[in-house]
């Protein structure tokens, strides 16, 4: 075992490389980087348009229609970013990748560049602008998602292991599926009746989770007619992966159909009330 | 060389242990001293009303998932003598598009319903079953309703509730279907009893089968322990919970 | 130049045969002997006080691991410095020596040793046991998801398995960097002869070994816990015995990443060499004092959710029970409150150790030094005030989504100061393109698809759609995974010289990293696929319209593993039978390269004076060297 410290003063005669780059060389740089940046960019944003539209679902409620603008908008702004990112790095291994002398000889030293202020201050500039712009963005998206519309419908969603069920208060009417009328600004009451759920009607791009003894509001407006899947999105124990209801978004009409079909019996009514009664002594 | 034969072996002997793991945590024992319960065909070539191929299966829910039924069979292998389970298996085989009529013997004691919506048939004929019980009327809720115990029911007390048999099928097989039967409570009953005095409730439904695939059952009577009485026995695979097959 | 070659070690030191009294006796296994004898005597009294009562189980499991816990670290030697101390017996400085792991040889790694060396070398194979049970449960998971209503485990199983799967990952990646170059590493770089409490830091490792044990012995106890790594209550409450053995796991888990956390900022506060000022500390002690701090931080929240857990499963109370007037939403709101400054805990070690990577290997100095200290510190103080980012579908407080999207939205401003840093050392750098320099690309390409994935769930409006889904899953294994622990890979190809004092196999260390770099797009891109088309996430059966994309991420994961068992077979062949390292292959300047290899007890033979940042790669001068060595007279060396 040798126990001599190492020679730190090894390359100490070799003269620093030159901090300023040759103009020639610059040129090079900035150009290859620009244009490996463009065509990244133009992939990216092919990427996005191409994905956002094969991958989600298509929109069945205003809300959806916002997931699918804001994904939309996010991996536009995002492209850029990324293909920077990327374009910098490529060229690093393209360009500054140098073969060492020998396997366990490392290439001379580069330019000890230890920071550029006016990099640094626009990559900051930037990034805070994104930012901003992704925060005003989502705010208002947010807020327009909090107007209530008059003449809402209220739903009544109760999760428990491992089933959804849907009351209708005002028709008091009790569904294993839930039935909602297009065009109609849809407000769901969201409870549990044991541990945590989360009530995610899929193509309504909205969930909320259910939550033993408190109720939750989400509020939705169904824009086209269709079916969709109500998925519980928090584990829930035993059969999370069954805990599934099926929905359908019907005119208006068939709307009151459905009710009628499920028809105001006392013993809904009854039934009804003795589960909001559960319900509120949680 | 050396190196990538040594890499090669090193993976194998890796992945050989992964797959022991595997092994041990297979479900393969269906936590049946009988295995898959299938349904047997009858002669008949009407039924459900229609004319369709007609098929049985009797099982029951016993109180003691330790013990044995009266044709001796285990109940539930490696039972727990505080846990209810429906048995002598908990997968059963049905072909599809039949009318398939389920016979469930129900020994086990019971009470409310977590969800009162669990008290009304859904999914089978006529949305109703049949009941042959030797159980006096309990007292029900909501308070105000009487419900008979005898014959032919859709609804019974969502305070009278021994286990419900409630099944919908796997994501994406058929999203439609969804049924499920409230069993009326019956006492405490004995596992092995088969006298007409022991309590026990008989129930009788047919539906129609649906598409081929995986079904999942389970129970919506809360006879566990811990939040919403959802634990122990109704968290624990096998017990209260199991699959149809659809062939 | 300094030659030191015939000066006496501190290891070859002669002990007495009485020297470190108690410590001789202990090993590993006598601490197995002594924590099960003690958890079955405390289970024999604990059940035949509570047999038969409401919490009977839930007692005697806490209190039984608890015994198993205690039992293990008086086995080993834990509490032998106290107990010596609270019975008035001072320890010499030949028991010191012992302790130290003087004339033990191997034996040392199997006994509760102060050497950091030793602490740090066993912190590495402990990350990797862990890395391969998670990995093998990984491996049960996409073996069930290949079809869609596959029966290969029951649900049950299958919950347990996403469950231990998880945290089983959570702890190996927590302690992943900061456990073994935090320990081995980080003294030597500051030019510490050890860490400040090396007792402390044998404690830490002894801890969490003993906690290991619990975690695994929860698919033992009624059926394993089922509520998932992030045990939401009241799903947690409701679960059997096995989620009492989980919580004891994480309480003393917590303990042993607290130990280590103050362990390492005493450490830096107080042990660095003359001339090591704070301007010149490496890039990576940083990175280890901020992600202790955060730790320390962060593991408390979670010391108290899962002891009042305990409590609400053990003793009655309803912390998260709705009918005892508790909510499950400040289980939520205290978990996350660890949570989320604890991805960061995981991410800040490995990306400071891959930065120092990248100084070394792109031969330049660190771009922008104070701008990154400043962004990880950055990174840590927005860290604690985003948790409720993980709550923006659970219907709590949603007044405040606008002030969480901004502090969330705000995080990306330092973190993308980690991109500018990178970028910015590799610009006109000369591109030094060995096993570790591999990694550093890897995590680029990865941490930037992690880091724009993040962007659209930061968002509340779109959030509502990918909370709870398969692309949560992807984007937190890109970030974790194809970050953290990519960056962490970069580290230890580049440290293995120093701690194995082999050169690792560059040839099979490439194999690996190629099939890791694909197998693990082809997975967790898979996994985006599904999630964007609408796939919930821990289920362990789901629509055939999800059947191509879980088939592929299944077939992405085996390879993914086998990637890993090829680095793993890389790192052990190398160890057992690889070329003897140099002190310094890469001829990089920071202090741990200055040591001989093996590293001797007490690192330094000569006390190191710092002259500068170790970055000074193309520069000029003694501060470019970043330290001499100065005779130290008291320690007997020859000039
Ligand atoms: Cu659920
Ligand atoms: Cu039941």
């Amino acid at each position: 075992m040798s126990s001599e410290h190492p020679d730190l003063s090894a390359d100490a005669t070799v003269a620093s490389p030159p901090l300023k780059p040759d103009a020639k060389e610059n040129k090079k740089n900035v150009t290859v980087i620009a244009a490996l940046w463009l065509v990244l960019t133009a992939i990216g944003i092919a990427l996005s348009i191409w994905l956002t539209s094969a991958l989600l679902p298509s929109s069945m409620s205003t809300e959806m229609g916002g997931v699918r603008s804001t994904v939309l908008v996010f991996s536009l702004a995002a492209a850029p970013v990324v293909a920077f990112v990327l374009a910098t790095s490529i060229y690093s291994l393209l360009a500054w990748r140098k073969a060492p002398g020998s396997a366990d000889v490392p290439p001379p030293d580069a330019p000890p560049l230890r920071g550029n202020a006016a990099a640094t201050g626009i990559w900051l500039l930037t990034s805070s602008v994104l930012v901003v712009f992704l925060l005003v963005w989502g705010l208002s998206e947010w807020s327009a998602q909090q107007v209530v519309q008059p003449n809402d419908l209220v739903v009544k969603v109760t999760g428990q292991q491992w089933i959804w069920n849907f009351t209708y208060p005002d028709a008091k009417v009790d569904s294993h599926a839930l039935v909602v009328p297009l065009g109609r600004q849809v407000q769901f009451n969201v409870t549990s009746l044991d541990v945590t759920h989360g009530f995610w009607p899929v193509q309504l791009g909205q969930q909320v989770d259910a939550n033993p003894g408190l109720v939750t509001t989400i509020r939705v407006t169904p824009t086209h007619l269709g079916h969709f899947v109500v998925r519980c999105s928090q584990l829930c124990g035993l059969y999370h992966a069954y805990m599934y209801a099926q929905g359908d978004v019907v005119t208006a009409k068939a709307f009151e159909q459905f009710l009628e079909h499920h028809g105001a019996s006392a013993a809904t009514s009854a039934k009804v009330a003795l589960l909001a009664a559960r319900q509120g002594g949680q | 060389m050396r190196r990538t034969i040594g890499a090669v072996g090193f993976v194998a002997l890796l992945s050989g242990i992964v797959a022991l793991v595997g092994l041990g945590f297979t479900n393969q024992t269906y936590h049946s001293s009988i295995g898959t319960l299938r349904a047997t065909t009858s002669a008949a070539t009407t039924a459900c009303g229609k004319p369709m191929v007609a098929q049985q299966l009797s099982f029951a829910t016993y109180a003691d998932s330790s013990g044995t039924n009266s044709a001796g069979q285990l109940v539930h292998p490696g039972g727990n003598p505080n846990w209810p389970s429906y048995g002598p298996s908990n997968i059963f085989s049905v072909k599809a598009h039949a009318c398939v009529t389920m016979t469930i013997t129900q020994f086990d004691s019971g009470g409310a319903l977590n969800n009162p919506y669990f008290d009304s048939i859904q999914g089978t004929v006529g949305d109703v079953a049949t009941m042959v019980s030797n159980q006096p009327s309990v007292s029900g809720c909501p308070s105000g309703q009487s419900f008979t115990y005898k014959g032919t029911y859709h609804q019974i007390s969502p305070c009278d509730v021994g286990h419900t048999f409630t099944m919908r099928a796997l994501p994406g097989v058929d999203p439609g279907f969804f049924l499920s039967v409230p069993l009326p409570l019956a006492g405490n009953g004995n596992n092995e009893c088969d006298l007409d005095s022991c309590p026990k409730v008989t129930v009788t439904f047919s539906f129609i089968s649906g598409p081929k695939g995986t079904y999942a059952w389970n129970c919506e009577f809360p006879c566990g322990l811990n939040v919403g009485n959802f634990g122990a026995v109704m968290s624990a695979y096998g017990y209260m919970s199991g699959y149809l097959h659809v062939v | 130049m300094t030659t030191l070659s015939d000066k006496p070690l501190l290891e070859h030191t002669v002990l007495s045969t009485a020297a470190g009294r108690l410590y001789r006796r202990q090993n590993v296994f006598t601490a197995i002997a002594t924590g099960v004898v003690l958890a079955a005597l405390v289970w024999w009294i604990t059940n035949s006080i509570f047999s038969g009562g409401a919490w009977a189980d839930d007692m005697t499991t806490v209190c039984m691991l608890t015994a198993w816990v205690v039992g293990f670290n008086l086995g080993i030697g834990t509490f032998n410095a106290v107990i010596y101390w609270m019975l008035g017996i001072d320890q010499t400085h030949e028991d010191e020596l012992y302790a130290a792991g003087v004339g033990q040889g191997r034996k040392r790694y199997l006994k509760y040793c102060t050497d950091h060396k030793v602490v740090g070398t066993q912190y590495l194979v402990l990350v990797f046991v862990l890395f391969f049970v998670g990995g093998t449960l990984a491996m049960m998971i996409r073996t069930q998801l290949l079809s869609p209503h596959s029966s290969f485990l029951s649900p049950q199983t299958y919950n347990s398995i996403v469950t231990i799967h998880g945290m089983c990952m959570i702890i190996a990646t927590i302690i992943m960097v900061s456990g073994p170059f935090a320990n081995f590493i980080m003294p030597i770089m500051i030019g510490a002869k050890d860490m400040a409490f090396p007792r402390l830091n044998a404690m830490s490792i002894w801890v969490v070994i003993s906690a290991v044990p619990c975690l695994v012995w929860t698919f033992f106890l009624d059926g394993g816990v089922n509520a998932g790594w992030t045990t939401y209550a009241p799903l947690s409450v409701q679960d059997g015995t096995a989620m009492d053995a989980f919580a004891i796991t994480i309480i003393v888990f917590v303990v042993s990443v607290t130990v280590a956390g103050i362990n390492t900022i005493v450490t830096v506060a107080t042990m660095r060499a003359e001339g090591m000022t704070f301007g010149r500390l490496p890039v990576f002690v940083w990175g280890s004092v901020i992600g202790g701090a955060l730790g320390l931080y962060a593991m408390p929240a979670f010391l108290i959710s899962m002891c009042s857990m305990i409590a609400d499963r053990a003793t009655g109370t309803s912390f998260y029970v709705a009918s005892g007037g508790g909510v499950g939403w400040l289980w939520e709101n205290t978990f996350w409150i660890m949570g989320h400054p604890e991805v960061y805990v995981i991410l800040i070690p490995p990306v400071a150790a891959m930065i120092e990577v990248i100084a070394t290997f792109a031969r330049k100095p660190v771009f922008a030094y104070k701008v990154i200290i400043g962004a990880f510190a950055g990174i840590a103080g927005l860290s604690i005030m985003v948790w409720a980012h993980h709550m923006f579908t659970t219907g709590w407080a949603p007044d405040l989504a606008g002030p969480f999207m901004l502090t969330t939205e705000l995080i990306s401003i330092p973190t993308g100061i980690i991109f500018l840093c990178i970028i910015g050392t590799l610009w006109r750098g000369s591109i030094w393109t060995r096993l570790p320099m591999y990694f550093v690309y890897l995590f680029l390409w990865n941490f930037i698809i992690g880091g724009v994935t993040g962007i659209y769930l930061s968002d509340v409006p779109a959030d509502n759609y990918f909370h709870g889904n398969m692309f949560v899953t992807a984007h937190f294994h890109y970030t974790l995974l194809g970050g953290a622990m990519i960056a962490g890979a970069a580290g230890l190809c580049y440290w293995f010289p120093k701690v194995s004092g082999r050169m690792l196999d560059e040839r099979i260390g490439k194999v690996a990293f190629w099939i890791i770099a694909v197998a693990f797009q082809v997975t967790y891109m898979a996994q985006f696929i599904a999630g964007a088309k609408g796939m919930p996430r821990r289920v362990a059966n789901y629509d055939p319209m999800y059947h191509v994309e879980n088939f592929v991420s299944s077939l992405g994961a085996y390879a993914l593993m086998v990637g890993w068992m090829v680095l793993l077979y890389a790192l052990v062949v190398s160890w057992i039978s690889g070329e003897h390292a140099p002190a310094n292959p890469w001829h990089s300047k920071t202090l741990e390269w200055h040591v001989p290899t093996p590293v001797p007890l007490e690192n330094f033979l000569v006390d190191p004076v710092v002259t500068g940042d170790p970055y000074g790669y193309g520069e000029q001068g003694p501060a470019a060297a970043h330290v001499t060595f100065e005779y130290d007279g008291d320690r007997g060396g020859h000039p």
